[in-house]
């Protein structure tokens, strides 16, 4: 899965590009992603592009949020599909991650 | 019926923003762990439901709802409102300080309610009228309480918007503002007495503004459709019984008793001013009083406790048959049925065959939690998971593990029905006990399996973190079905060899400062380098470097203090490698580092001039408090010498 990054100040703005997120492409989502991970720096996910995730997807999620916190960093994810939001609803992820509507909206807080 | 209408009201107030953040300790303990208290039925309509009912009537026209926990059952009931003509947005919380941090990116149009999905002041006209005159006010008990509703004017929004949790953005609220609105009237769900002093005040008319439902012949008496009431169960009014129930003989019930859908209540019991939930089945001959009854779970009022009753002929889930599950069950259990007395002769040969391989026993027994299960442990019970054991010989071991011998093993019991052909892993009473409670939660809800989602998604992606394990798990409890169960005992069997992590990917090891660092740091590199096919030449004098990068971190950023963090990141491959080293200790400055002294004098301090040596780009920087030491080796096996000074 490819990925687009841009940089905001100590933000990563990070932009998956797949529809799926899911046990194809997590390997190279998770690599690419990781590799963009530095400490001190924070992490927007733009799932915009993502309409479906399975559970392999939501794995790779905690992982990539495991990291960032192990170096005192803060990931959001945002722009999540109704699909998507369902299904971290559904398995209770909604506690693990912050989500919020929009990146502007994530950018605002963070930047406060 | 006993109708009352509605009133409808004009007010200014467009918005409402609804705090629905859990109470700890939870209200009504284990009756909320498969049902949000809000959502409980007060005599056939949840507190949700009445509640966005009165705004749509007052004109509030969009509800964001901040909701901390499990947000599934909420975002299934609300959807996006247009049931009640309102716009719904939820926004799931993490704690109470995120709902309040959260309030300042929506947009809020004073002026506007906030409020608590757990509490609502009924909010008759007069009410109404003295908030929209006062402007910010308070809406209080009779006894001057708050009810955690309130009415903001734009002078509050500031300030509340600066509070750092919703009790101290009422504290601003109670300290800057004099108005105060009583309520004689508040339904809440916070605990099983205000859900029976709610019930009150529903079964007895007391307000205008909600209808309490039901085909009703006398006053005071409500009786839904399907119901089967025997014609000796004596009511004493206001009672209000659901649709689909079934009352024994001789029962007494009320007064101020809700019995809800589809219960079953035995012969010669006495229910007064109690509430059953849906799905409860009541034993013969019992006295519930002042109670909230939930399956087998009863919520005592005075008490203020929750208690699990583990005798199902007292109090226990009256379920509806899962037609689906249950034949897919029922077929599960006949295809292990045929399959055994086939595989007998098999199962006793590789019996034979672990016997002959030196294992005393080569089937161990288990004692694993049987699935679904309450989430009360004393409610437990287990079943003896069968399966081979692990032994000293190689042979058997690889034998064991094979997936036809996997089969082989639970095939009985899958037979006798304690196992199911594809769940969750079985697990011991100390293993669940040990697992986070959401991952407990969904755990006890589901099934054991042979075939597990979470093996495969392991096989497929070659991670094995208990992240994935919890996600694959959790995954497929939310979407639990005969076809996707189809789908995993056919990945199960022909799933592909793990997959190798290629070259390019980034390794990232954390570690804390202490004895074991070090270590840690050499066995990490080696196993890293060695799987990217780096040469031995090469890896020793980066594991060279990174172990001098390493040491300084240790003795001069951190003053060779314990349990401090650091990360390396490594990537690259045989031609080029990038080492990344971060901690957050002291500033490094490396213009500040002296010279080497190579005369016979020097003691030391040629750790850096060994990593400017070895690497063939060194790079340093500093960002947030965080070291990052950058190192690159890309020539040749030994890196060129450099000349840095």
């Amino acid at each position: 899965m490819s990925i687009k990054t841009t940089l905001e100040g100590n933000i990563i703005i990070i932009e998956a590009e797949d529809k799926r997120l899911d046990m194809q492409s997590v390997p190279a989502f998770k690599d690419s992603v990781i590799g963009q991970l530095a400490p001190g720096k924070s992490i927007v996910l733009d799932l915009r592009a993502v309409d479906f995730i399975d559970s392999t997807g939501l794995g790779a999620l905690l992982a990539i949020l495991r990291r960032v916190k192990e170096t005192d960093g803060t990931m959001v994810l945002v722009e999540v599909s109704e699909q998507t939001l369902a299904m971290f609803r559904l398995v209770k992820m909604t506690r693990i991650f912050d989500i919020y509507a929009t990146r502007e909206e994530a950018l605002n807080l963070m930047n406060r | 019926m006993s109708e009352q209408q509605n009133a409808r009201v004009e007010t200014p107030y467009r918005q409402a923003v609804l705090f629905a953040l859990k109470p700890e300790p939870p209200p009504l303990g284990s009756i909320t762990d498969h049902t949000p208290a809000y959502l409980l039925p007060l005599a056939g309509k949840c507190l949700a439901d009445r509640m966005l009912g009165r705004l749509a009537d007052i004109g509030v026209s969009e509800v964001f709802i901040l909701i901390q926990g499990d947000s599934n059952a909420g975002a299934a009931f609300f959807e996006d409102g247009t049931r009640w003509g309102v716009n719904i947005q939820l926004i799931d919380v993490r704690s109470p300080e995120q709902a309040v941090e959260r309030l300042k990116v929506i947009n809020l149009e004073p002026p506007f309610l906030l409020g608590d999905l757990y509490r609502f002041p009924v909010l008759d006209e007069t009410s109404l009228k003295e908030l929209s005159d006062a402007g910010t006010a308070l809406v209080t008990h009779s006894d001057g309480e708050p009810t955690g509703w309130a009415a903001l004017a734009s002078d509050a929004l500031e300030t509340c918007r600066a509070a750092e949790n919703p009790d101290k953005l009422f504290d601003i609220l109670a300290a800057t503002t004099n108005h105060r609105v009583m309520e004689a009237n508040v339904l809440s769900c916070v605990s099983a007495r205000d859900l029976l002093l709610s019930l009150d005040v529903l079964l007895g008319n007391k307000v205008n503004s909600q209808v309490v439902s039901g085909a009703s012949g006398d006053p005071g008496l409500w009786i839904g459709a399907g119901s089967v009431i025997h014609p000796t169960v004596d009511l004493a009014p206001p009672v209000w019984i659901g649709e689909n129930c079934r009352i024994g003989r001789r029962t007494q019930l009320g007064p101020n008793v809700t019995i809800s859908d589809n219960c079953v209540l035995g012969e010669r019991s006495i229910i007064t001013r109690t509430c059953v939930l849906p799905g409860t089945s009541i034993g013969d001959e019992l006295e519930l009083d002042e109670t909230v009854a939930d399956r087998n779970y009863l919520a005592y009022a005075d008490a203020g406790q929750t208690v699990a009753i583990p005798d199902p002929f007292l109090i226990a889930p009256n379920k509806p048959l899962a037609v689906a599950s249950m034949l897919g069950a029922f077929l599960g259990r006949l295809l292990a049925l045929l399959l055994l007395p086939p595989t007998l002769p098999a199962l006793a040969l590789v019996w034979l065959t672990g016997l002959a391989c030196g294992q005393r026993r080569p089937i161990e027994v288990v004692e694993c939690v049987r699935l679904p299960a309450p989430t009360d442990p004393m409610l437990w019970k287990t079943f003896g998971n069968r399966r081979w054991a692990a032994g000293a010989h190689r042979g058997w071991n690889a034998l064991r593990d094979t997936r036809i011998l996997k089969v082989l093993a639970a095939i009985p019991n899958i037979a006798l029905g304690r196992l199911h052909w594809v769940g969750l892993a079985p697990r011991t009473v100390e293993e669940t006990m040990a697992l986070s409670e959401d991952w407990k939660m969904l755990y006890l809800g589901s099934k054991p399996g042979l075939f597990q989602l979470a093996e495969i998604d392991q096989r497929h992606i070659g991670e094995s973190s208990e992240d994935q394990q919890f996600s694959s798990e959790a995954f497929y409890a939310a979407s639990q079905s005969v076809r996707q169960d189809m789908r995993i005992v056919l990945r199960g069997l022909f799933s592909p060899r793990p997959r190798h992590a290629p070259a390019d990917q980034t390794a990232i090891l954390t570690l804390s400062t202490g004895d074991t660092a070090i270590d840690q740091l050499h066995d990490f590199l080696h196993h890293e380098l060695n799987s990217r096919s780096v040469s031995k030449v090469k890896t020793e004098a980066i594991i060279t470097a990174a172990h001098e990068a390493m040491t300084n971190v240790i003795k001069h950023a951190y003053d060779l203090k314990p349990g401090l963090p650091v990360q390396l990141h490594l990537r690259g491959d045989a031609e080029r490698v990038e080492l990344e080293l971060f901690d957050k200790g002291k500033e490094f400055k490396p213009e500040t580092i002296a010279k080497p002294d190579f005369s016979e004098a020097a003691s030391g301090g040629f750790g850096w001039h060994l990593i400017n040596s070895i690497a063939d780009q060194v790079g340093a920087s500093r960002l947030n408090g965080w070291n990052q030491l950058t190192l690159v080796f890309d020539h040749s096996p030994e890196g060129e010498t450099q000349d840095e000074y």
